[in-house]
C-alpha cells in the first residue's frame, strides 16, 4: 500500500520513514510556511535598521493598520494559493484548480466578495502570517537549531579527546533525527489546521465524490471499450486465420481422391475447424455483440430473442439511437433477465417491452413463470453496479405464482 | 461445369482475399480485382464491369458495415450484378437489409467461413450469378429457432422446405433433396404461404424476401 499522506508516513517504521522522502517534504512544507512570516518580520527588522526610530513613531501604528487593511487582502490570493500548493507536498492535493477537473458549482459560482471561500482564504492568510508562522519558526529553531548549536560548540572543542568529541558530536547530530520527527509532527498538525480553514470537510467530500463519480463512469466506459476491442481482435485475428485454414483444407480435399483415407482425414479436420469457428462466434457475441454497435438496441435484442431457448417477444418503441453506455447497459440487463427466465421458467413466454418517457429509457422483461425470484437473481446484482453508474434503477417484482417482471430505468 | 465468371473480391484481410480468390479460380472463374476497402470496391466495379462481387461486411475505414452499404449502393447502379456479402457472423437484420433491394439479380449472404466449404461456396456463387438468392443456413437456423415466430405453426416438413427455400434452392432441387415429388413441394410451399398469410404467387428472390420481411416485422 503506497503512503499518500505525511500523517500515514509518520507511523511507518523509523528506518522506512527516515529513508523516505517524507521528512524532507515535511521540512520543505514548514520552511515554506515560515517563509511568508519571515519576509514580513524581516522587512520590519530591515525598516528598523534603515530607520532606527521607526518603531517608536506614531505612524508605525498607522502603518500597522494600513498593513492589515491593504497588505492582507492584497496578499490573500497569493498566500492562499501558496498554502494550497504546499498542502500538496505532504498530502492529497486540495481541490483541483478551476477550469480543469471538477465542474463548477450549480450556478458556476466563483469566489466573489460574499463567497465563503474568499473569507476562508483571508482567514488562512491572517493565521498563516501570524500564529502558524511563529510556530513554524519556533519548531525549526528547536528541531534543527538546537542540535546545530550543540554540534557547532563541540566541533572545535579542545576540552575533550578525539574519541569523546566524536561521540558527543554524534550524539548532538542524532538529535536531528528526533528533530525531523518533530518537524514532521508539526507539519502534520499544521496541515490539519490549514486544511480545516482552506477546505472544510463537506466541501472536500463533495469534491471527492464528484471525482469518484467521474472516474467510475470513465471506468465503465473503458470496460465497454475494452470489450469491443477484444471482440474486434478475435474477429480480425483468430477467426480470420481459422477461416484461412478451413479454406486451405477445403481446397486440399478437392485434390484428393474422393473416399480415400486422406480425404476423410482432411474432411474431419475441416469439420473440427468449423466447430471451433462456431464456438468462437458464440464467445465473441457474448463479449460484445457487433450488431449493438452498428444497429442499436432493438436489432441486438431481436437477435438475442431469436437465439434464446424461450419464446421471446420484443416490443421496443425508441426514438432512435440511445447513448452508447445506455444501450450496452440495457442490453446486458435484458440479456440477463431473458437468460434467468429461460433458466427458472423454461418454456414460459417472455415479453420485452421498452419505451422512452421524459428522457428516461424504461424496459420491462416479463415472464409467466412460477415467480418467487430474489431481487438479485442470476447475474443481476453485478448489473446493478453498471446501472448505478448511469443513475439507473432496477426492480424485480416476482410474487409466488408469477409473473416475474424485471423493470429497468435509465435516464439519458 | 458452371460458366466462368468475372469476379471482384473485397476484404481487408489479404489472407481471406487470397482464400476467396483461390476458391474462385479453382472453379474456373476469373478474379478481375481483389481490393481492401469499400471505395476501392466501387472503383473496381466501375473499371472491370464484373459479373459478381464478393465482399466482406466489415472493412476500413470504420470497420463496421462499409461492405454491406457499398453492396447496396452498387446494386442501385448495377441492378444486374450478383452480390455475395460475407460476414464473420450472421445477422438476420443485415440479411433483410440486403434483400430489401428489389432487383432481379442474385444476392447471397453467407458466413465468411463458408468459403472453406468450397463445394457449397462454389454452388452459392453459381446460384447468385444466375439470379438466385442464397442465405447462410445459420441465418435460417436462427430464424427457425425463434419459437415465438409464426413458424411454430408450420409442420416439420414445411420447416424443412422453408429452410431449403431460404437457402436459394429451386422447387426441383428441394424435391430432389427431400426425395419427394415436385407436386409435393409445390403443395408444401402453398401451405407455408397460406399459414404465413403471404402471396403464394411470388417466386425466387421475392419469395425469400417475403418470408424474411414477414419474420422481421
Amino acid at each position: 500500500m503506497t503512503v499518500r499522506t505525511l500523517r500515514a508516513a509518520i507511523t511507518l517504521a523509523p528506518h522506512r520513514f527516515l529513508l523516505s522522502s517524507w521528512p524532507w517534504r515535511a521540512l520543505a512544507y514548514v520552511l515554506a510556511g515560515a517563509a511568508g512570516g519571515v519576509l514580513l518580520f524581516g522587512s520590519v527588522q530591515a525598516l528598523s535598521v534603515v530607520w532606527p526610530g521607526a518603531l517608536r513613531q506614531w505612524y508605525w501604528e498607522t502603518g500597522l493598520v494600513v498593513l492589515c487593511l491593504v497588505l492582507i487582502p492584497a496578499s490573500t490570493p497569493l498566500v492562499a494559493r501558496w498554502g494550497r500548493f504546499c498542502e500538496g507536498l505532504i498530502g492529497d492535493p486540495l481541490e483541483p484548480p478551476r477550469g480543469t477537473g471538477a465542474p463548477p458549482g450549480p450556478r458556476g459560482e466563483r469566489p466573489g466578495p460574499a463567497s465563503p471561500r474568499l473569507w476562508r482564504d483571508v482567514g488562512y492568510t491572517v493565521l498563516s502570517l501570524t500564529v502558524l508562522c511563529l510556530l513554524d519558526v519556533a519548531v525549526l529553531t528547536v528541531a534543527l537549531g538546537v542540535p546545530l548549536t550543540g554540534v557547532l560548540s563541540y566541533i572545535d572543542s579542545d576540552q575533550l579527546n578525539t574519541a569523546e568529541r566524536w561521540a558527543t558530536l554524534l550524539g548532538w547530530a542524532s538529535l536531528w533525527l528526533v528533530g525531523l520527527y518533530l518537524v514532521a509532527g508539526w507539519a502534520a498538525a499544521r496541515s490539519e489546521i490549514a486544511r480545516a480553514v482552506l477546505s472544510p470537510r463537506e466541501e472536500r467530500l463533495a469534491a471527492e465524490l464528484r471525482a469518484v463519480t467521474t472516474s467510475r463512469a470513465a471506468l465503465a466506459e473503458a470496460f465497454d471499450e475494452e470489450r469491443r476491442r477484444i471482440e474486434r481482435d478475435l474477429h480480425d485475428g483468430a477467426q480470420q486465420r481459422l477461416v484461412a485454414v478451413k479454406t486451405s483444407l477445403g481446397l486440399a480435399e478437392l485434390d484428393l481422391p474422393p473416399g480415400s483415407p486422406a480425404a476423410g482425414a482432411v474432411r474431419e479436420a475441416r469439420e473440427q475447424v468449423s466447430l471451433a469457428l462456431g464456438d468462437l462466434r458464440d464467445l465473441v457475441r457474448g463479449i460484445y455483440p457487433q450488431v449493438l454497435t452498428e444497429r442499436g438496441l432493438p436489432a441486438a435484442l431481436w437477435d438475442v430473442a431469436a437465439r434464446s431457448g424461450s419464446s421471446v417477444e420484443i416490443d421496443l418503441d425508441l426514438p432512435g439511437r440511445l447513448p452508447g453506455p445506455v444501450e450496452s447497459t440495457a442490453y446486458f440487463v435484458v440479456c440477463e433477465a431473458i437468460a434467468n427466465a429461460a433458466k427458472h421458467a423454461p418454456g414460459a413466454p417472455v415479453r420485452v417491452y421498452g419505451t422512452v418517457v421524459d428522457g428516461t429509457l424504461r424496459v420491462e422483461v416479463t415472464d409467466d413463470g412460477p415467480g418467487g425470484a430474489g431481487p438479485d437473481g442470476g447475474g443481476l446484482s453485478g448489473l446493478r453496479n453498471r446501472l448505478a453508474v448511469l443513475s439507473g434503477r432496477l426492480t424485480v417484482d416476482s410474487p409466488e405464482g408469477g409473473p416475474t417482471t424485471v423493470r429497468l430505468e435509465i435516464p439519458e | 461445369m458452371t460458366r466462368a465468371l468475372t469476379v471482384v473480391v473485397a476484404d481487408d484481410s489479404v489472407l481471406l482475399r487470397e482464400g476467396v480468390a483461390g476458391v474462385l479460380r479453382r472453379f474456373g472463374h476469373e478474379v478481375a480485382a481483389s481490393v481492401g476497402d469499400a471505395d476501392a470496391l466501387e472503383e473496381a466495379v466501375r473499371e472491370h464491369g464484373p459479373d459478381l462481387v464478393v465482399t466482406d461486411v466489415r472493412m476500413p475505414p470504420g470497420y463496421s458495415d462499409e461492405g454491406l452499404l457499398a453492396a447496396v449502393r452498387i446494386r442501385r447502379s448495377r441492378p444486374d450484378l450478383g452480390i455475395i456479402v460475407l460476414s464473420q457472423y450472421v445477422q438476420p437484420a443485415y440479411a433483410s437489409e440486403l434483400l430489401e433491394i428489389d432487383a432481379p439479380a442474385g444476392v447471397g449472404y453467407l458466413l465468411k467461413e463458408r468459403i472453406g466449404d468450397v463445394a457449397e461456396f462454389a454452388d452459392a456463387v453459381a446460384k447468385v450469378s444466375s439470379g438466385g438468392t442464397v442465405l447462410d443456413r445459420e441465418v435460417v437456423r436462427v430464424m427457425l429457432a425463434a419459437r415465438s415466430s409464426p413458424l411454430a405453426r408450420l409442420a416439420p416438413r414445411e420447416r424443412e422446405v422453408l429452410d431449403l427455400m431460404a437457402r436459394g434452392e429451386s422447387n426441383a432441387a428441394i424435391a430432389r433433396l427431400l426425395v419427394v415429388s415436385d407436386a409435393a413441394v409445390s403443395k408444401h410451399i402453398g401451405s407455408i404461404f397460406t399459414k404465413l398469410d403471404l402471396d403464394p404467387r411470388t417466386d425466387g428472390h421475392r419469395r425469400v424476401l417475403a418470408v424474411l420481411a414477414y419474420l422481421n416485422r
